[in-house]
């Protein structure tokens, strides 16, 4: 069944940018754990006669967001109305862009050592600057609103139907993540919903070039735990449909976390028009050349370069450098790290392998870790004298598998060796203790 | 071709829920009528030829017009600023009935 | 001593200590008591004085604001049943610049309901009546504070227009009516109606008075992104050194008028060529596709605008909009709906375009264009709700000048054979406020306007 079918998968990735002020007023962006409504003003509670004024710095990170997967900034961009109903929303409109987004046709590579096969490559589509709605919860009889998160900068990136499965997703959007967490524009955190997922969803016969006629949008998925398992569940509903002889209906679907499954939210019947319009309050935005290329140069080294980099100059193990590029602090840490480190002769592997499988941690004062580092590294120079005194025990604890190794099973070794280190305490290195074994034998 | 009368008792309902807002079966007509006049009128600016204009989405010649992040408590409400208008307030939030 | 008194003349009045400002605040209030209630110019009376944020140039001198301002405190309603009850925790840019100029608020005048209107007919409240004829309009949708004005229950005030809403009522209520360039005076705290129209402007008894309150509420504000960064003219200054004009007179704009605004017209054409002014016919897109376009852009402003009003924040639930509102937003969500925006909305910003270009190349060829504000002069109540196009043929004149964002001033030229007043326009080119002042205060100096607008005041005595 997996085989004769092919999900056909976009996204729809909103990220909160943690910029100080709001995006279209200065109230205080920063609503969590705010009182409710005391992060307000006439602007972002939709007051009569209130007037947005976009902030510079969210377009500016947006931008970067842009650049960082490899968008074209476009030069001429404007802002536009979008019209819907909803008490979360105070003006009747969002304000957000339409067919001028500030930046089109990107790709993003992943390349992760974890899951199999060669690198992967998405195309994302658009990557537009819009507003947060305010925060309904519902409680007993009411259903309340704040208006502290209202007007919050939002980064909306829409992604091709490049993503054929649930792991495709979820390895993209920790890729997605890694890199907003380099710009430091924002957290890009799903649990607390300053970065969500609302996948578009079919499925077609498997080597059919034209995709469905439909497509499911799932909603309510927040937290990263649920991703796989969302997408997994709505693929197999579509499949199950499919195999009936029907064809799934176009519609919003949202994600119960408790139950596990996907249900009806709203049909095609009402969908979305959404009246778009250029915002007469807000003039539109030209960006020349300097500022575009500016944009570019203000972006660090992204996690794909830094890997690559770590792989070939500092000649680390690709899942290594995939592990230490993850985060930005890490990378940067390891890097001084390998410097102070350089003049002990101790190689870059070495202080990846402290880091990663000795857990040394790379919160601790440089100097600190420097010394530390160097005791594990001592710790495994090996008491000759004491190695071969064990070495002798084992083999004359163990003539059959010794016999095994003569006879030319040169596997039968490592069980030697695990013997030895167990009597080492792990006090050996692993290829001296081969090394010398190989020669007792 | 005239659009006269061409205006739908559905396609009235579908735009009263657009714009979001109840209309009564006599509204539904009045406007269905009302507005298919109207657009048979706005019809007259197919007379002007547009082809190569561009479109004005604003009359001043204003470009880029933001602000430099940083908050700012100038225009910033009061809790009870902020709710002072509001019909039911309930914990120190909007309330509507329950809607989900 | 105060009847009739220009803002600057009370002034004069205050700073020489001839009148105190208590006495001042208390004639008005006395006369707003006495005759308000046949007039419903004011929806909110201000019974105490107290509004000014500091000492300024304004201490002691009153003012009428339209209803569509927000004032901090004190209710305002757009005319309105959906905000009848509705305080703004916050002040409008234009109220806050006249606060720290020292200005006290007399109270908050009635309007067509969200300025949907020519008539202050569709006003929640009631219509407003013309202190020339209560059987009449004063126009609109700035006819409360157009009536205030001319019925000296305020010696000047601020109104705000889309297209014509400061001009017409200005017109029919025989005063003096600036809609400034769009950007020139914010719109922050306007209760929007057409974002890409509205302007805040004053309604006086004088030109000087005009350009006095506009020196007040002109300016760039950061918090409305529309706003002009060009520098406010010295308008007072400038008004006065007399200059030559060439004025431009668009045949198309004096077509269909009633004899008595015609025969008026042409006079006050004749008083512009006797005092030196060189005057030539010009040709304007004729002013019919612009009732078109100004529909089609502004209806589907107002839906995208009135969306906001859903009785959570503040207000009543949209089951209050009245039939107006109503069907301008039906229509605009029409045009805006997906399928129609080319056909429509898109046509329209495009014929916008060639509107504006009309007027940039006129204005290469003359200084100021001159043409009456309305074809007819008030109107009596009654006759507009059978019209859905009423309020776009009473403004015809006044839509192309405020699609294209450029300024006007309306001036009084005299009377018809109804004694009803007759207004003609002064268009002027981008941020040219100064240039269509310095020609309104000559034709005020040669002229009786200031007689006709004297007339207007004591039409109540």
């Amino acid at each position: 069944m997996e085989k004769k079918y092919t999900p056909v998968i976009g996204l729809e990735v909103h990220v909160e940018l943690k910029t100080k002020s709001k995006m279209f007023c200065q109230c205080d962006a920063n609503y969590f754990g705010a009182k409710p409504n005391t992060h307000v003003c006439p602007v972002c509670m939709g007051m009569p006669g209130a007037l947005p004024v976009p902030n510079k710095t969210a377009i500016e990170w947006m931008q970067r967001v842009g650049k960082a997967l490899n968008c074209t900034i476009t030069a001429n961009s404007k802002f536009d109305r979008k019209h819907y109903s909803y008490p979360d929303l105070p003006k009747g409109y969002q304000i957000s862009q339409y067919d001028e987004p500030f930046a089109v046709k990107g790709k993003v590579t992943v390349k992760n050592p974890y899951v199999k096969g060669e690198a992967k490559s998405f195309r994302i589509t658009r990557v537009h600057m819009e507003e947060d709605t305010a925060k309904l919860s519902h409680e007993g009889s009411n259903t309340l609103v704040d208006f502290n998160r209202s007007s919050v900068p939002l980064v909306e990136i829409v992604t091709e139907p490049d993503f054929s499965s649930a792991e495709d997703v979820k390895m993209f959007l920790e890729e997605l993540q890694v890199i907003i967490r380099y710009l430091g524009v924002s957290d890009a955190d799903m649990e607390k919903g300053s970065m969500r997922l609302e996948p578009n969803i079919s499925v077609m016969k498997t080597g059919l070039g034209t995709l469905p006629p439909y497509k499911v949008e799932v909603k309510n998925i927040n937290s990263f735990r649920f991703v796989k398992e969302a997408i997994e569940y709505e693929v197999k509903r579509q499949i199950v449909l499919l195999e009936k002889g029907e064809t799934p209906k176009q519609e919003t679907r949202g994600y119960d976390d408790v139950k596990r499954i996907t249900y009806s939210q709203r049909s095609k019947e009402d969908a979305q028009d959404y009246r778009y319009f250029p915002d007469p309050d807000i003039p539109p935005f030209a960006f020349d050349e300097k500022y575009r290329r500016d944009i570019e140069n203000s972006l660090p080294e992204l996690p794909p370069a830094k890997m690559e980099r770590f792989e070939k100059e500092l000649k680390v193990k690709e899942v290594d450098a995939f592990i230490l590029t993850r985060d930005l602090g890490t990378a940067d840490y390891f890097e001084k790290a390998c410097k102070a480190l350089k003049a002990e002769k101790i190689e870059p592997q070495s202080v990846a392998n402290i880091i990663i499988n000795k857990r040394l941690l790379t919160s601790l004062k440089l100097e600190d870790f420097v010394s530390k580092a160097k005791g594990l590294l001592a710790a495994k120079k090996t008491d000759t004298a004491l190695l071969e005194k064990n070495i002798a025990e084992v083999i004359k604890q163990n003539p059959q598998v010794v016999a095994d190794v003569k006879g030319g099973k040169q596997s039968a070794i490592m069980f030697l060796v695990g013997q030895v280190m167990k009597m080492m305490k792990g006090q050996a290195d692993a290829k001296t203790v081969i090394q010398t074994l190989k020669e007792k034998l | 071709m005239s659009t006269k009368n061409m205006l739908s008792k559905d396609e009235v309902l579908h735009l009263s829920k657009l714009a979001n807002l109840t209309l009564s079966d006599a509204e539904i007509k009045k406007y269905g009528s009302q507005l298919a006049e109207t657009i048979d009128y706005v019809k007259n600016l197919d007379e002007l030829k547009t082809e190569k204009v561009a479109p004005t989405n604003s009359v001043v010649d204003l470009s880029n017009v933001s602000f430099e992040d940083g908050t700012e408590n100038t225009r910033g409400l009061s809790q009870q600023e902020a709710l002072s208008n509001g019909k039911t307030i309930v914990d120190n939030s909007f309330s509507l009935g329950r809607i989900m | 001593m105060i009847l009739g008194k220009t803002i600057l003349e009370l002034k004069e009045l205050l700073n020489t200590k001839k009148i105190s400002r208590e006495e001042v605040f208390s004639f008005f209030e006395k006369r707003i008591k006495k005759y308000n209630p046949a007039l419903n110019a004011y929806l909110t009376v201000q019974d105490r004085m107290g509004n000014a944020a500091q000492e300024g140039p304004l201490s002691g001198v009153p003012l009428a604001i339209k209803d569509n301002f927000c004032t901090k405190g004190v209710r305002t309603t757009a005319s309105s049943n959906v905000l009848n009850d509705f305080i703004p925790p916050y002040e409008s840019t234009v109220t806050s610049k006249l606060k720290r100029a020292g200005y006290e608020l007399l109270g908050k005048t009635n309007m067509d309901a969200w300025a949907h209107g020519s008539s202050t007919e569709t006003s929640d409240f009631g219509p407003t009546k013309n202190p020339w004829d209560t059987a009449r309009s004063p126009g609109g949708s700035s006819g409360g504070t157009a009536a205030a004005v001319s019925a000296y229950l305020a010696p000047g005030g601020i109104g705000s227009e889309t297209a014509g809403s400061i001009r017409q009522p200005a017109a029919w209520s025989g005063i003096v009516g600036l809609k400034p360039t769009y950007g020139r005076v914010s719109r922050y705290g306007v209760i929007a109606m057409g974002s890409s129209f509205d302007c805040p402007g004053p309604m006086t008894l004088s030109v000087s008075d005009a350009a006095y309150l506009l020196g007040i509420i002109a300016g760039n504000d950061r918090f409305d992104g529309t706003s002009s960064p060009s520098p406010v003219g010295e308008y007072m200054k400038d008004m006065k050194e007399k200059r030559t004009f060439t004025i431009g007179i668009p045949a198309d704009y004096f077509e269909g008028l009633e004899p008595g605004t015609e025969k008026r017209l042409r006079e006050a054409i004749a008083v512009f060529k006797k005092s030196g002014h060189k005057v030539k016919s010009i040709s304007l897109l004729s002013p019919k596709y612009s009732i078109s376009d100004y529909t089609i852009l502004q209806r589907a402003e107002v839906s995208s605008n009135l969306a906001r009003f859903d009785g959570i924040r503040y207000g009543n639930p949209r089951t209050q909009f009245g039939s107006e509102a109503k069907r301008r937003i039906m229509l605009g969500t029409y045009t805006l709906s997906y399928g129609y925006y080319d056909a429509f909305y898109k046509k329209a910003q495009k014929v916008r375009t060639l509107i504006i270009n009309d007027f940039k190349r006129a204005f290469k060829e003359v200084d100021a264009i001159v043409a009456p504000t309305t074809p007819v002069t008030a109107l009596k109540l009654g006759e507009f709700e059978k019209y859905p196009f009423f309020g776009e043929m009473m403004d015809v004149m006044n839509e192309p000048g405020a699609m294209a964002g450029i300024p006007a001033i309306n001036l009084p030229v005299g009377l018809d054979s109804n004694n009803l007043p007759v207004g003609m326009q002064i268009m002027g080119n981008y941020f040219d406020e100064g240039s269509i002042l310095n020609l309104a205060y000559q034709f005020e100096q040669e002229t009786e306007l200031m007689g006709v607008i004297k007339r207007g005041v004591s039409n109540l005595k």
